[in-house]
């Protein structure tokens, strides 16, 4: 018989085994990443970073792509967060129960969609009303990428907003209304800036998915490496780095894989700063709410 | 001690379903008396192989071939690695790909012709024609307007292919291009199609298989791009389809490219919207 300290142990060093494990994965794939786009770099260095893209001139400039993912992301998140804020604090605050319960399972089902479902929608239906509705040029937009993208994000924040609103102890609020606040002001003043982390990580989950999802965005932005003028030209067609390494990826040879790797670090990099400059905000908003400083 | 057993009982459980599970995966690899016969590559070639290989398939027990895309230098590099049988190819392969095959064997399945395609409102508005200076001039970007070539007073929406394809490159080969001001670039033939049909002033270029409906081929130079016209050379965007094999093929392999050549296969090959080879 096994002693419980010794049982104790091995489920301690189980855990600790899977923990490293998932760790090392990340690792591994970062050092792969960078192996496979040494190349690339090595050869072009910071004209990686230009924005002249021409495979036929051997100019791979991935500031296109880089620009694009950057503004369907922020785009996303500018339909996304007062819509997905709104379901949430109308889930949880105001919505009697019975409607919660109805509401909330579809919700979540939005979530379960698989992304090309949402690209063929966007672009056969979504594409074709923006064309007719603006009169564009084409069915290949940013504000298609940015619509779609923004949809996909939406269930990721209801859902987790609404947790972590749910989440925020019942007393903080009996306080706030027993001061005389009313409903609005207690959600305003007390339940959001006490959900803060919860609702900023919810964002952050968002714009994760908007900056990762690659097969809705291939079928509507158009995958052409051009910088829109002015660069704020949402009716124009552009790129993103999931879509430029899906699109070109499948024929390319030589060096331009490595370029494209390059570009998955480029991804790599960018969710990761974003995920940090979220951390720092998200740190400074519950130092506040802790009276800290 | 009760829940001791009870867990007990579950790890031996799941060690009993993985026992299982990976017995049975194995099952799947193991050869089980059927050649597998593997073809990869070009999009383009790829309704010609499948076709061939679903009828293939249903008279020989013995052998499966499978059928996958993926592009003509995929198909290649997979002959190079020798991660399939068949390499698809809708362009001559390239000196530097030749250098790591050895023993390089070489079929033309088939002929492709180009067709460039417009949207509808734009043929109907009698587009029906345009000429090679005109193509390079509108791919270019010197040409933004359909009014330009008596056309509907609206912008065009240039359509291509992924630059890293055996389409794109093929194109841009026969146009003198090397580069364009397309406003969008699309994976395959299919996405083209759509890109251009979902539009009202689109121009596009697509396998001839993949035009008709709602994507009318224009014809180039006074030439349309039929099968009579290909086959006699008269059409200027056109090119061999290819399998490539690494060494002369035997056994299944054998069999099935021999059944691609044949009358029926070569028959399949124009079902499919595509010009035999002889």
């Amino acid at each position: 018989m096994i002693s419980r300290r010794a049982k104790d142990k091995m489920v301690h060093y189980t855990f600790f085994g899977i923990a490293t494990v998932s760790v090392l994965i990340i690792f591994f794939i970062f050092i792969f990443l960078f192996v496979e786009a040494y190349p690339a770099i090595q050869r072009f260095g910071s004209e990686l970073l230009s924005r002249d893209w021409n495979v036929a001139r051997n100019q791979f400039g991935l500031l296109p792509a880089i620009f694009g993912s950057v503004l369907v992301a922020v785009g996303a998140l500018v339909v996304a967060v007062p819509l997905g804020l709104g379901a949430a604090i109308y889930l949880s605050e105001i919505a009697p129960n019975r409607i919660r319960v109805l509401l909330k399972p579809f919700i979540e089902l939005l979530a379960g969609i698989p992304s090309i479902v949402y690209g063929f929608i966007g672009a056969i239906l979504l594409g074709r009303f923006l064309y007719d509705t603006f009169g564009m040029r084409g069915t290949n937009s940013f504000l298609a990428g940015i619509l779609v993208l923004g949809v996909m994000a939406l269930p990721i924040i209801v859902s987790m907003s609404d947790d972590s609103l749910k989440a925020v102890p019942k007393d903080l609020k009996d306080a706030s209304l027993a001061l005389g606040a009313t409903k609005w002001q207690t959600i305003r003043k007390v339940t959001i800036p006490a959900a803060i982390s919860g609702i900023s990580s919810a964002v952050i989950m968002g714009m994760g998915r908007a900056i990762g999802e690659t097969m809705a965005v291939m079928l509507i932005i158009g995958s052409v490496m051009r910088i829109p003028v002015p660069f704020f030209d949402i009716f124009e067609s552009g790129n993103t780095l999931t879509a430029l390494i899906a699109v070109q990826m499948g024929e390319a040879h030589g060096i331009i894989i490595n370029v494209l790797f390059t570009a998955g670090i480029m991804l790599f990099t960018i969710v990761a700063v974003m995920s940090i400059i979220s951390d720092i905000l998200q740190k400074r908003t519950t130092d506040k709410f802790e009276g800290k400083r | 001690m009760k829940m001791q057993k009870k867990s007990k009982m579950m790890v031996i459980g799941m060690i009993g379903i993985l026992l299982v599970a990976s017995v049975l995966m194995a099952g799947c690899t193991e050869d089980d008396g059927v050649n597998e016969v593997t073809v990869t590559g070009s999009s383009t070639n790829l309704p010609i192989a499948q076709m061939c290989a679903e009828e293939f398939n249903s008279e020989h027990d013995n052998i499966r071939v499978s059928v996958s895309g993926g592009g003509s230098g995929y198909g290649i590099s997979a002959i190079i690695e020798g991660t399939a049988d068949i390499g698809m190819s809708s362009r001559d392969i390239r000196q530097s790909e030749r250098d790591q095959i050895p023993d390089l064997v070489e079929y033309t399945i088939g002929i492709d012709g180009l067709a460039i395609i417009v949207s509808k409102p734009v043929y109907n508005a009698g587009i029906t024609g345009l000429t090679t200076q005109q193509v390079i001039d509108i791919y270019s970007g010197q040409t933004n307007n359909w009014n330009e070539i008596g056309g509907p007073d609206e912008d065009i929406y240039v359509v291509e292919r992924a630059e890293t394809s055996g389409t794109y490159g093929s194109f841009m080969d026969m146009m003198g291009l090397e580069e364009t001001a397309a406003h969008s670039t699309q994976l395959e033939n299919s996405d083209v199609r759509r890109t251009v049909t979902t539009s009202d002033y689109a121009i596009g270029y697509v396998g001839m298989a993949y035009t008709g409906g709602d994507a009318p081929a224009v014809s180039l130079d006074g030439v349309e791009p039929t099968v009579a016209n290909v086959q006699a050379g008269h059409y200027s965007l056109q090119r061999n389809l290819y399998f490539y094999l690494n060494g002369e093929p035997t056994g299944a392999v054998k069999e099935y490219v021999d059944f691609v050549m044949s009358s029926r296969g070569q028959e399949i090959v124009a079902e499919v919207g595509f010009i035999p080879a002889h």
